[in-house]
């Protein structure tokens, strides 16, 4: 494979739109990619990937945090986490952290809050991401050497099923990789594996087939972007930047199209999983949705996408922010019964642990992965989280976080932190960053920025 | 000449529209978009601004484009991929935000792969293929005979003849392809592929040329003229006679124009074309995600969205095009295109058991015109409740061009449980009114749509909420109403109403919001509108011809030499 070039203006865009500056000095991809141009270069033998799993409506915090403050034993799983106990030792729960932007658009402010650190941007009516969230920023760092630059996938389509005039759509899905430019997640299992473990995909052992057909289609991106050339200079500025985005698709294209033409990486857990069920096996039965079936092709083939170095990003939102998934056993969907269901809400309780056991599963086969001396759940971090804490008041202090997995030793694993005074939930976001191995001196802006990461949670 | 003054072009109006919408929130609820519509609200109305077009666009196309471009150009055969970039709303409309939103790395990678299936069908179906290549190839190779080809198909697909270079590229395309693959066909699969990938495919492109008549501004040429009008007028790429007209220049003047609109709209193409206007400004496309409660809504099944979408459309079009009609009619008619199943949630006999059909609805179900349909009713509640918030906001929005921006975060929006002191909505939503900060946009909302308390969720009729007699009164710009029956009334006599469809279709148009300069144009077209008695064909032919649609201002950049 050869070596690629970081894309001059997109860095800069991820700079200035995240307001997470990077290090202009480090020769970013030697962190990554030896002198071979092979892709296993870290100390481990094993690149640092990064995971999203996130799910609208948040939690109940007063049954959600845990007992105990500190790792290993001085801490127990709470109610909600209770799922999660298979993995306990593999995971860092943080709490009384706040997403300090304003909280001025109900769920909106959350999600853009803790994954951008910046305020959502309004435009009319509808509400959307300032700038990049935080898997399509360090997608940008690390997802360059890999055939997929990140993979994005939603549970969340269960509406979108109900194939309309326009088609299907998903209805999750929160990644964007600029101000508004959000990334479409792929809510078809069987069209994700197609994607990745379809005829071009080469398993390490099999002989890559030699396709006349990609280098033409190399010749026709090549058309594609003289078109965007001869057309950019006749258009406004704002229609060039929108120009410059479809560009960069057709750069990403390309060099996809030229991984394909070189041999596959060689992981000795990497092998072609198993096709998932036709869509029609995960339509709603009876108007419920099938939330743990669909999470669980999901999972595997996202692990096996890992494994076999295809991504090294993965966002998975389970559910979308309002989620307005109607859950089995609940009596309405999630987003009203937040809202509306009275008390102690027993029943958006039981949606929780039901999310919470989803979670556990996607640990589980990331860790079910076996990687040197260890497994693709140690070289990788999952930072699990939501739009809001407490549902009901879109609260934005007590943030759920789970982080799973220490990103190849650089957090640290079966501790509860939490947090004396309420602080920035940025702080965690930086730490993530520079797990992964990006030299970042600052994360979000105005009120949502921070220059430290939580040292707390830093191995 | 370049016009960068601060308000001149759309996107400068647009970003200031988003600043005033984000800073003020709640205190901009008495704020419309652009000018004061009503009389009633500002008396003197403030002259009318100098015309100035607002600048070029590039539209992506949107789903329903892309798809009907393919089976127009390509083939009614053709298995449509419906696996690209969803459309977004921006603004009240998916065609404004086809204007404004970007394309994503995997949108490109979709349309790609959109790209080989649809050529990959055209050139492997004997019947598209000799439909599409007017010659038989010589050999593997045939230079000529793929110049043929590519010269046709790129002139529909760009909508525009395509320059010399542009054929000689996708012939070298069609060349390697057919050496690789041993297949002439194959060769040109690749070409058709290369032209289904070109931002000169995928965005509706609008940049003028400079106006010989006038040197301050540009001026569409013909051939954009010609896509901008069957894109209004069919919602589909232009046909062979439309580039015709547009090659032999008859689209630079206003009667060459009229011509042709004349026989776009005696064209039952056109019925397509306003279904999808009313069907982009009626938010239509989201009854596909309208989810009720079934234990709630016995009645709801999720084909009811896509039932009650065809119920409206099915109106609009009658009205428009069998009856030549007022606009304002649709708020009023109490006839209904229904089927069994609407039928049962309307507690109604079926007109017909298999097809939807007429039926007209007494007077004692107060059910009336648009707003008495599932479309709204349905669309504009929760999915365990009615809401009238939901629904006054809709009326807002769409039916009187309001702009409210949406609540505060981190406060309880849950509207309380009923008690026996507050049975019914109304007197739940009080908690709206008592607090200040809520009342300024609730007041422009929850009146409103408290009228339609007589339809539950989904919207079916009721007289009673926990056994309390329900409460639909109010008043509308000055006109009190006992029920939705009256409101309909009212807002066909309610002068904001035509005005805000000429502002919808002049957005939809044009595919931006307008700005300042284009007040003079949405003022003829209202004055207009109520001469032609709110005639929506009417309105069609003169948008066409408006100077808005066929004259943009220079860009805020300068030409640069690529």
């Amino acid at each position: 494979m050869s070596r690629t070039k970081l894309n001059r203006r997109a860095m800069l865009r991820g700079m200035m739109a995240t307001g997470a500056a990077v290090g202009v000095g480090l020769p970013l991809l030697d962190v990554f990619v030896n002198g071979n141009g092979d892709a296993l270069a870290q100390g481990g033998g094993f690149p640092k990937r990064f995971g999203v799993f996130f799910w609208g409506n948040g939690m109940i915090p007063s049954r959600w945090t845990p007992a105990g403050i500190g790792s290993n034993s001085a801490w127990t799983l709470s109610e909600q986490l209770a799922p999660l106990a298979a993995v306990k030792d593999k995971i860092t729960v943080v709490t009384n952290m706040s997403v300090k932007t304003a909280n001025s658009e109900a769920h909106t402010a959350g999600a853009a809050g803790i994954f951008t650190g910046t305020s959502p941007m309004v435009l009319g009516t509808r509400k959307t991401f300032a700038s990049a969230s935080l898997d399509q920023y360090i997608a940008n760092e690390i997802g360059n050497t890999t055939r997929y630059r990140s993979i994005e996938t939603t549970c969340d389509s269960t509406l979108g099923f109900t194939t309309g005039a326009e088609g299907p759509h998903a209805n999750g899905g929160h990644s964007y990789t600029g101000p508004d430019a959000r990334v479409e997640p792929e809510y078809s299992p069987h069209a994700l594996f197609d994607r990745i473990f379809g005829p071009n995909f080469t398993a390490p052992g099999e002989t890559p087939i030699i396709d006349p057909t990609v280098a033409l289609r190399r010749s026709v991106l090549d058309y594609v972007k003289d078109d965007v050339t001869r057309l950019r200079p006749r258009l406004g500025s704002a229609d060039r930047t929108r120009l410059d985005d479809h560009l960069e698709g057709v750069r990403r294209l390309e060099l996809r199209l030229a991984g394909l033409q070189a041999a596959p990486p060689n992981y000795a857990s990497c092998h072609r999983p198993t096709a998932p069920m036709a869509d029609p096996a995960f339509y709603p039965v009876e108007g419920r949705a099938q939330m743990s079936l669909y999470n669980r092709a999901f999972s595997d083939i996202l692990a096996m996408a890992l494994a076999c170095d295809q991504t090294r990003v993965m966002s998975h939102w389970f559910s979308a922010s309002v989620s307005q998934v109607l859950y089995p056993g609940a009596t309405s969907e999630h987003h009203a019964l937040t809202h509306d269901e009275p008390g102690s809400q027993p029943e958006v309780n039981a949606i929780v642990l039901q999310i919470m056991a989803e979670l556990a599963y996607m640990i589980e086969a990331f860790k079910g992965v076996p990687e040197g001396a260890g497994t693709l759940l140690d070289n990788m971090v999952l930072f699990a989280t939501s739009d809001c804490a407490l549902g009901r008041t879109h609260q934005l202090d007590e943030y759920p976080i789970v982080l799973a997995g220490s990103a190849g030793g650089a957090l640290v694993t079966d501790t509860h932190y939490r947090s004396p005074a309420s602080e920035n939930t940025s702080k965690v976001l930086l730490s993530l960053v520079r797990a992964v191995g990006i030299n970042a001196p600052s994360f979000g802006k105005d009120d949502g920025e921070v220059m430290d990461g939580l040292s707390a949670i830093e191995g | 000449m370049s016009s960068t003054s601060s308000f001149s072009g759309w996107n400068s109006g647009w970003l200031a529209l988003v600043l005033v919408t984000s800073v003020t929130a709640a205190a901009a609820c008495v704020a419309n978009i652009g000018d004061p519509p009503s009389s009633h609200r500002d008396p003197i109305e403030p002259p009318t601004p100098a015309f100035h077009p607002a600048t070029g666009s590039m539209s992506r196309l949107t789903k329903a484009q892309y798809r009907s471009t393919i089976e127009s150009i390509v083939g009614p055969e053709i298995v449509i991929p419906t696996r690209i970039s969803p459309d977004v709303r921006a603004l009240g409309l998916l065609t404004v935000g086809a204007t404004i939103t970007t394309l994503s790395n995997r949108g490109v990678e979709q349309y790609e792969s959109a790209a080989y299936d649809v050529a990959g069908q055209a050139m492997g179906t004997t019947a598209v293929r000799e439909r599409l290549v007017p010659c038989t190839p010589s050999g593997i190779v045939d230079d000529a005979c793929a110049t043929q080809f590519v010269t046709r198909f790129g002139r529909l697909a760009f909508r525009r003849p395509l320059v010399a270079a542009e054929i000689a590229s996708l012939v070298a395309i069609a060349r390697d392809g057919a050496t690789a693959l041993d297949d002439f066909h194959l060769g040109l699969k690749y070409a058709m592929g290369a032209m289904m990938q070109s931002p000169y495919f995928i965005y509706r492109l609008n940049l003028g040329l400079p106006d010989t008549d006038d040197a301050t501004r540009l001026a569409y040429d013909d051939f954009e003229v010609a896509q901008r009008m069957s894109f209004l007028v069919w919602n589909e790429t232009p046909d062979a006679t439309l580039l015709d007209a547009a090659e032999a220049g008859e689209l630079s003047t206003p009667e060459g124009i009229t011509a042709q609109v004349d026989r776009m709209i005696a064209d039952d193409r056109s019925r397509e074309g306003v279904r999808a206007f009313f069907s982009d400004m009626l938010r239509l496309a989201d009854l596909d995600a309208m989810n009720k409660d079934p234990t709630i809504f016995v009645h709801f099944s999720p084909e009811v969205g896509a039932l009650a979408r065809n119920e409206t459309l099915a109106d609009v079009e009658h009205l428009v095009f069998d009856e030549h009609g007022d606009y304002r009619n649709l708020f009023t008619t109490r006839t209904s295109f229904i089927d069994s199943r609407l039928a049962a949630i309307y507690n109604v006999p079926a007109p017909s058991l298999s097809v939807a059909a007429p039926f007209d609805f007494p007077r004692t179900t107060l059910r009336r015109g648009l707003l008495g349909q599932v479309s709204f009713l349905g669309l504009n509640s929760h999915s365990t409740a009615s809401s009238a918030t939901l629904r006054g906001k809709f009326v807002r929005e769409v039916f009187l061009c309001a702009a409210i921006p949406a609540p505060p975060a981190g406060l309880n929006t849950a509207i309380p449980e009923a008690t026996e002191a507050t049975p019914t909505l109304r007197d739940r939503v009080l908690v709206h009114f008592q607090n200040p900060s809520c009342r300024g946009c609730h007041q422009l909302m929850d009146p409103i749509g408290l009228a339609f308390e007589n339809f539950d969720g989904l919207g079916r009729f009721r007289t009673e909420e926990n056994g309390a007699i329900i409460d639909a009164t109010g008043s509308l710009n000055g006109t009190y109403y006992r029920n939705a029956d009256e409101l309909g009334q009212v807002m066909h006599d309610h002068p904001d109403v035509p005005k805000c469809l000429v502002r919808y279709i002049y957005r939809y148009a044009t595919g931006h919001i307008e700005v300042t300069g284009e007040t003079a144009s949405l003022r003829d077209l209202s004055a207009r509108f109520a001469e032609d008695h709110y005639d929506v064909l009417a309105l069609l032919r003169r948008v066409v011809v408006d100077p808005g649609f066929r004259y943009a201002s220079f860009p805020d950049t300068t030409p640069e030499v690529p």
